[in-house]
């Protein structure tokens, strides 16, 4: 089951297209990474899924519901931090998590007390005067309290110093495993995301670029070396960022399969040495964006 | 407890400082009153100082309430994507519900609140209190429904003072060149109720058009189709207060007659009828007419008075003309408390009319001699007549005197009675006082032959005015007086001495008006011959100030129908008969 769907999801500000027909599936129970740089369209995407901006084009679904249509009984289900929410800085910490409590039937104050030793937040402090670190967690505080069904993070490490990250991606973790709680998390940093998420999905000038499984992804990409012989070999289907360098020749794999690949590259370059090695999120992103930018490069030429 | 009045109650927790000011604004401006009303015995400058802070912390109270709407609303505004109640479980319209519950609040029950221990220590009655609360309401009211629109299509106050402007640069100048400039020149091209038709009917839609747009801006976050409403009902706005063709205004409820007994009895009857023609500017018709049917004890006050003259051709020709009189006779006060009317004096009339045939002057004029004597002690062929003025253009007055048109003469005019309020020896402090009016005695000061008396004076002024006061207690069946008199009576010697003003201000406060009015009384004065008059010796002891208002008894229109208007030119302007 989906908790999120979105059927050729298109926005476009003015001639400028920032999301562009986009299809996606958020499955529930899951922490979902939308990735790509910036610009890509993920933050137009989360708002309107978030039914805060309305689509050009397409139509989108949170939690069974069709986006435009969320109403107070869904937002009490989803909890929703962005770095440009505004948030009500004339407040207390206290006085916003007491603000926020009678909104949410779902409110579980021993979560409130534990999350705020946690996150050791000073409740007498007011958000004006909280650094942008304290400010986010005090904004993910008020979301977490009580168990959203689904958790929208729109890029939550800007600005966050690594220490500070690590406390709000361990909190975050903490609670998922905690239940089941879907996360949709979107950021520019792919490392920080590579710890948290179980499905990622690539947004580049506004199109999905791939939408899957992190085990998944990272198990069919693999960056190969191959040395010696056979160098003459032309790139195949399905291998990106092909260089070759004297007897050095470099690609990635993104269709890996075990013994089945390694078999086709012995058969493709006999008598060479080759290596292959497992990569990260963002050595795959890379690839993935260097490619696409060297195919525009080429559409356009 | 609701999460509206949650959402309410953390409104007001935010602004929880500027509200605290304009508590304190609204009781300053009810203090100062205070002291206007019942402290100090200061002078009329002073009243003037602290009356000018009234009217300045008034401007204020605008301007913060215009400000605190924007604050209120911009604490969750509805426009933009970054506001943090988007995300929550709060819906436009329960927000919406929230911010009309503060502003109800900030707008409505606070200044009631504070406003009513104010109103009961003037001695506002239940239909005063009712009237002030509408008032007050209806004053703030306007505020916020200018303000609401622009706070809810703006996301910042920088934005919305912006805003503003262009709306009131919009309006004033769409006005100016729609509306007067066409008009400069060519007079009024519409009567006065379509004008005021036009004018409620304009703010209606505007207040209509930005009521809808900032609903819908709550409801739907459409910032672009709410700016289109908005300017949508500026636009039905301006064309109304230029295009509207249908005078929808009834007459005000102060102008419909409410005949009684007495208006039955009274008669009109031309005396005569007399033009001024200045070369080059518009001609002045005097018209003296005999009022019969008027009892004594009450004051007749010329309201208006409409001429209408038709030529054998059927020409027409309508004018509104003035009365010469309205309610300031003191005959009929002067009867209520039981003094007889001042005789006049043949020997000194006699003497006056003597030096003015010495100095070749004409003999004294009757307006002259009536504000000398007293109207009562006119002859009695003389008792009665009043006139009535009109300008009319030279042509015209030229033709009536060349063809006498028939003339019909619809004279509006209404009856009070003197009421004697209450009477007190004049000394600092006294009070003099029925029901919701009071007039406290400021300062008495006795300089030889006079007495100079301040008063400040309290009274409902309840939608602006004596004159809607009237309409509107009229509509509610009640009567309020027009106008108060004061007389300083000497019960021992059976004389009063009529009074003399020296200045007065004016001022409201919370919808009670408090004026300062400095006044002189003068001691009867005997005449002795060669036009010396001596004082009465002693006269002011043991008198009494009475305060005597005019009650509104009955309301009548008569018509006068002459079938030859015959009108007399002459060569200088005429004094009032």
């Amino acid at each position: 089951m989906n908790i999120i769907e979105t059927h050729n999801l298109t926005r476009r500000f003015g001639r400028t297209e920032a999301v562009h027909e986009l299809n996606l599936a958020v499955p529930a129970g899951s922490v979902f990474a939308l990735l790509g740089p910036n610009g890509a369209g993920k933050t137009t995407t989360l708002k309107m899924l978030m039914n805060l901006l309305t689509p050009t084009a397409g139509s989108a679904t949170v939690l069974g519901i069709e986006a435009r249509n969320l109403g107070e009984r869904e937002f009490a289900q989803i909890g929703y931090v962005s770095e440009n929410q505004q948030l009500p800085l004339w407040m207390t910490v206290r006085q916003l998590l007491d603000y926020c409590r009678p909104f949410y039937p779902t409110w579980d104050q021993n979560l409130e007390r534990t999350l705020l030793a946690q996150f050791a937040l000073p409740t007498d402090r007011k958000l004006s005067a909280l650094s942008r670190g304290m400010l986010m967690k005090a904004a993910l505080l008020s979301v977490l309290a009580y168990r959203p069904k689904l958790l929208v993070l729109d890029e939550p490490f800007s600005g966050l110093d690594p220490l500070v990250r690590d406390e709000f991606i361990r909190g975050v973790l903490e609670v998922s495993a905690a239940g089941e709680w879907t996360v949709l998390v979107s950021s520019h940093d792919i490392e920080e995301v590579e710890r948290l998420c179980d499905h990622v999905a690539l947004l580049d000038c506004g199109r999905l670029r791939l939408s899957e499984p992190a085990e998944k992804l990272q198990g069919r990409f693999r960056r190969v070396e191959v040395t010696g012989a056979a160098a003459d070999a032309a790139a195949a289907a399905g291998w990106l960022d092909w260089t070759r360098a004297g007897a050095l020749t470099r690609f990635v794999e993104t269709a890996y399969a075990g013994e089945a690949t390694e078999r086709a590259w012995r058969e493709k370059f006999p008598g060479a040495t080759v290596t292959a090695q497992p990569m990260a999120l963002r050595e795959i992103f890379i690839a993935l964006a260097r490619t696409e930018r060297t195919e525009t490069k080429g559409a356009a030429a | 407890m609701n999460l509206t009045g949650h959402i309410m109650l953390n409104d007001l927790r935010r602004l929880r400082r500027p509200l605290a000011l304009w508590v304190a604004l609204l009781m300053a401006k009810l203090g100062l009153g205070a002291v206007l009303l019942w402290g100090g015995t200061g002078s009329g400058a002073w009243f003037d100082r602290i009356g000018g802070a009234i009217i300045l912390l008034g401007a204020i109270e605008v301007l913060m309430g215009y400000v605190l709407v924007a604050w209120l609303i911009h604490g969750d505004m509805p426009t933009g994507t970054t506001a943090f109640w988007m995300t929550r479980p709060m819906s436009g319209t329960r927000l919406l519900a929230a911010k009309l519950l503060g502003l109800a609040v900030i707008f409505g029950a606070a200044p009631l609140l504070l406003t009513l221990p104010w109103w009961l220590a003037c001695g506002y009655g239940p239909r005063e209190l009712m009237l002030a609360a509408g008032e007050t309401l209806f004053l703030h009211g306007v505020v916020v429904a200018f303000a609401l629109p622009l706070a809810a299509l703006t996301d910042e106050f920088s934005r919305y003072l912006m805003w503003t402007l262009v709306l009131i640069t919009a309006l004033v100048g769409a006005s100016l060149t729609m509306v007067v400039v066409p008009t400069m020149g060519r007079g009024a091209s519409a009567n006065a109720g379509l004008i005021a038709t036009r004018g409620w009917l304009a703010l209606a839609l505007f207040l209509i058009g930005g009521s809808v747009a900032a609903v819908q801006q709550f409801w739907a976050r459409r910032l672009l189709r709410s700016f289109a409403t908005l300017g949508a009902g500026v636009v039905v706005a301006l064309a109304t207060l230029n295009y509207w063709p249908v005078d929808l205004s009834r007459k005000s409820s102060a102008l419909v007659d409410r005949p009684g007994r007495h208006a039955a009895g009274f008669s009109l009857a031309l005396q005569s009828a007399r033009t001024f023609e200045p070369p080059g500017a518009d001609a002045e018709l005097t018209v003296s007419l005999k009022l019969d049917g008027a009892p004594p004890e009450l004051v007749l006050n010329g309201m208006s008075v409409d001429h209408q003259w038709r030529w054998a051709g059927g020409a027409v020709v309508e004018r509104a003309g003035w009365w010469d009189f309205g309610t300031w006779g003191n005959g009929p006060a002067m009867h209520m408390l039981g003094i007889a009317p001042q005789k006049p004096n043949a020997e000194y009339e006699a003497y006056l009319a003597d030096r003015r045939r010495q100095r070749g002057l004409p003999a004294l004029s009757e307006s002259e001699r009536r504000r000398q004597l007293g109207r009562s002690a006119l002859p009695e062929s003389e008792r009665g007549v009043r006139t009535t003025r009109v300008k009319l253009p030279p042509s015209i007055a030229a033709r009536m005197r060349r063809e006498p048109p028939a003339c019909l003469l619809r004279a509006h005019f209404s009856l009070h009675r003197p009421e004697v309020v209450d009477e007190r020896p004049p000394r600092a402090g006294e009070r003099l006082a029925r029901d919701a009016e009071h007039a406290r005695l400021a300062r008495v000061d006795r300089r030889d032959d006079r007495l100079i008396v301040a008063v400040v004076e309290q009274r409902p002024l309840v939608l602006g005015g004596a004159d809607r006061l009237n309409a509107l207690n009229a509509f509610l069946g009640g009567r309020r007086p027009l106008e108060s008199q004061y007389f300083l009576v000497n019960r021992g010697r059976g004389n009063a001495s009529q009074i003399s003003w020296l200045g007065w201000n004016a001022v409201r406060v919370g919808t009670v008006g408090i004026r300062w009015r400095t006044m002189a009384f003068f001691t009867p004065r005997d005449y002795r011959g060669e036009g010396n008059w001596v004082a009465h010796p002693g006269w002011f002891d043991g008198v009494t100030l009475a305060k005597v208002v005019l009650r509104e008894e009955e309301r009548f229109t008569t018509e006068l129908r002459v079938e030859r208007f015959e009108v007399v030119k002459v060569a200088a302007k005429e004094g009032a008969r």
